[in-house]
């Protein structure tokens, strides 16, 4: 306690020189964890956006995701409610799980025939409500792109998709702009002669070998009676199978940015049940992804290693991929944001070592005489470098308790002024959030790195001044 | 064994420094022997080796070769470490000037020792309290050095010298930094203590008005013992 008091009272000697010392730690310690909490925020966000499209597992057919980008339907799986079942009632699984769904990925060519464009177009196929549930995944509370006023133009309005809506689609915005489509495209009405009968109910499709016309003609009222429908959109896909290529007319209920430029360029999203019909006619509902959702990351390894027993037990013919395979951005994101926190952390912490080393060696020299009087009234050398790191603790404490205040209004001031940006890869705006606050270990890590900086940088002038002849130390008295 | 040992025995004590190449010798091969309780006072001329010596006599210096024995104790042997807390417990230091911790009140001063040598916060306490009443400064406990004068810095330092209630107490040159009044006013402190603690004072000093007061006065001349009187 007497050493407490007496290492307080001696930054408090030179009042000029330790609040600079403190304020430099405070600004490095406080900077440290500003930029903890940014990188942070990337990387929730980063992870938020992949497992919201992508969930933390996709299970597909075995050699899928080597050999099936090309033809995708190829390898679907066609037990898809039992294998969502067979997940669901896993009693290991189900307190984890989030939600499970499917998707079905395919590529193929799509027209308009109002404004004779054609592209080709990858297609994704999705449970409307599952989809936009997986979508709003966002454990971490960050502020999600559909609610900044700056995308209100993507994200307001009409949803995407919806249920009961089995021909209705939304169309990147690039792959919009090739197509020449309305900039807001308005949804049919529910009651138009465009939409089947029930949403779990999709029209049958007859078999045939050539172009599909009348199964488009029953999907798409609307064509027959206004061809050059701007909202609609022929789409034209190869059966897995082989075969004449099966046809079908969906209606644009929305243009959509996307997660990445080359999704916004290809992709056509639609109800699964109208994609599953259009490649596997007349068959059951077929998937080329089963998504498994979870609650938590922090469980992808645990639910990976269950579903994987799962697989192997009930000898089924499937393999799982996990979030940061499919987007391997993320882990290679992270390793770089994380290798440019250590380079400014070493700089960081060099800098405030020098300069604790500085405060610290002038504040011994201006005391050798004292030191030599402590030491000649009986304090051990041990003890006397115990009290001068001890002064040291104590700058890099105060310094690194201000840090902390500093970040933390850092923080709030980032909520307040409201930054936004379009991040790279990204097509639309995010706002720049640090999570210090949402995220107190980046807090805790700056405030323990300025500590063991204060530490180590006081430790030497310290020994320097405990090992010193007494006699020698009082010639300074 | 005799029955009353001195309290400090040298023999031969020698203090060799280098001065660059040279070797230069402070003290050399001086043998003394200090009573329990006696008032010893060692002078001479700048440079005769006068403050070496007690700072070998205060374990503050090894000697370069002899041996000391303090209360019973072989110094000589000690390490740095055991050194420090022979220090703590056995003897007691006053300087020329006063070398308080200048961040510290005058009973924080005084109970500084007692922390070193961890007794009780409260009994610490009560003890450098009754020193500073017994020194004349029972108005002052809460000053700092800053905001007392020479006499008064030097009183607190007695206080601090005694506090432990040493065997023996080392001064060096402790009215040097005063006026004849207040030099004569501690030194009359300091035998009031001695009497009253039964503590034994070298005192290294020019000062004629102390050397006249010692009960034992060593001459020094280049690093040699002239006088033992």
């Amino acid at each position: 306690m007497q050493n407490l008091l007496l290492a307080l009272r001696n930054i408090g000697r030179n009042k000029r020189r330790s609040l600079v010392t403190i304020l430099a730690i405070a600004v490095s310690c406080g900077g440290l964890a500003l930029f903890g909490g940014y990188a942070s925020w990337m990387f929730r966000a980063v992870e938020e956006q992949t497992v919201g499209s992508y969930g933390h597992l996709q299970i597909y057919r075995k050699d899928y995701y080597d050999k099936g980008t090309g033809n995708p339907a190829a390898y679907a799986i066609d037990d898809y409610d039992k294998i969502k079942k067979l997940l669901e009632e896993d009693p290991v699984l189900k307190p984890k799980l989030d939600l499970v769904t499917g998707q079905i990925l395919f590529n193929g060519m799509v027209t308009s025939a109002k404004t004779q464009s054609a592209s080709t177009f990858a297609g994704l196929g999705v449970f409307p409500s599952e989809d936009y549930h997986l979508t709003e995944w966002n454990p971490y509370g960050i502020t999600r792109a559909n609610e900044l006023k700056e995308n209100a133009n993507y994200f307001s309005g009409t949803p995407e998709l919806a249920d009961d809506d089995i021909t209705g689609c939304s169309v990147g915005l690039g792959l919009a702009k090739v197509l020449r489509l309305d900039e807001k495209p308005e949804k049919t009405p529910a009651s138009s002669p465009a939409q089947p009968t029930a949403a779990s109910d999709p029209p049958k499709a007859p078999a045939s070998d050539g172009v599909d016309l009348n199964f488009l003609t029953s999907q798409t009222g609307p064509k027959e009676s206004d061809p050059g429908d701007k909202q609609s959109l022929d789409l034209l896909v190869s059966p897995p199978n082989g075969g004449m290529p099966n046809a079908t007319t969906i209606t644009v209920r929305k243009l959509m940015p996307r997660a990445t430029k080359e999704m916004e360029d290809t992709l056509i999203k639609l109800h699964i049940k109208h994609a599953s019909e259009l490649l596997f006619r007349g068959q059951p509902l077929h998937v080329t992804a089963v998504i498994v959702l979870l609650k938590s990351t922090d469980d992808t390894d645990m639910a990976m290693a269950r579903v994987q027993k799962l697989i192997d037990d009930h000898h089924l013919n499937l393999e799982q991929k996990r979030w940061e395979e499919i987007r391997p951005f993320f882990p290679r994101m992270k390793r770089m944001i994380a290798l440019i926190f250590d380079f400014v952390f070493v700089l960081l912490v060099v800098m405030v070592s020098f300069l604790i080393y500085n405060t610290q060696s002038a504040g011994i020299m201006e005391r050798l005489g004292e030191i030599g009087t402590l030491r000649a009234i009986g304090v051990t050398r041990i003890s006397l470098w115990r009290l001068l790191v001890l002064e040291g603790l104590m700058l890099g404490l105060l310094g690194g308790l201000l840090g902390m205040v500093f970040a933390i209004l850092g923080d709030r001031l980032c909520q307040v002024i409201h930054i936004v940006y379009i991040p790279p890869t990204v097509t639309f705006y995010a706002k720049l959030e640090v999570l210090v606050l949402r995220n107190p270990v980046v807090l805790l890590q700056a405030f323990v790195g300025g500590l063991l900086c204060a530490i180590v940088s006081s430790a030497l002038p310290a020994r320097k001044a405990a090992r010193m002849e007494i006699v020698e130390a009082l010639r300074h008295s | 064994m005799p029955e009353n040992p001195p309290l400090v025995e040298a023999e031969k004590i020698s203090k060799n420094y280098l001065l660059g190449k040279t070797v230069v010798a402070a003290v050399k091969e001086v043998s003394l022997s200090v009573a329990r309780g006696a008032f010893t006072v060692i002078s001479g001329p700048s440079g005769s080796g006068k403050s070496t010596l007690l700072h070998v006599l205060g374990c503050l210096d090894k000697a370069t070769s002899g041996m000391l024995r303090i209360a019973g104790e072989n110094v000589s042997a000690l390490g740095d470490h055991e050194l420090s807390l022979f220090r703590a417990r056995k003897l007691g230091f006053i300087f020329q000037s006063f070398n308080l911790i200048p961040v510290l009140t005058a009973l924080e001063n005084v109970e500084y020792p007692m922390r070193i040598n961890k007794v009780p916060h409260k009994e610490s306490k009560e003890r450098a309290r009754e020193m500073l009443e017994s020194v004349g400064l029972s108005e002052y406990i809460h000053h700092r050095p800053t905001e007392m004068s020479g006499g008064q810095c030097q009183r607190v330092a007695i206080g601090r010298a005694l506090i432990m209630k040493p065997d023996l107490v080392l001064a060096d040159e402790p009215t040097a930094n005063l006026d004849s009044a207040t030099g004569e006013l501690i030194m009359e402190l300091m035998h009031e203590l001695k009497r009253k603690m039964g503590t034994a004072f070298v005192i290294s000093t020019h000062d004629p008005m102390v050397a006249a007061q010692a009960e034992q006065r060593i001459m020094m001349r280049d690093g040699k013992l002239q006088a033992n009187a």
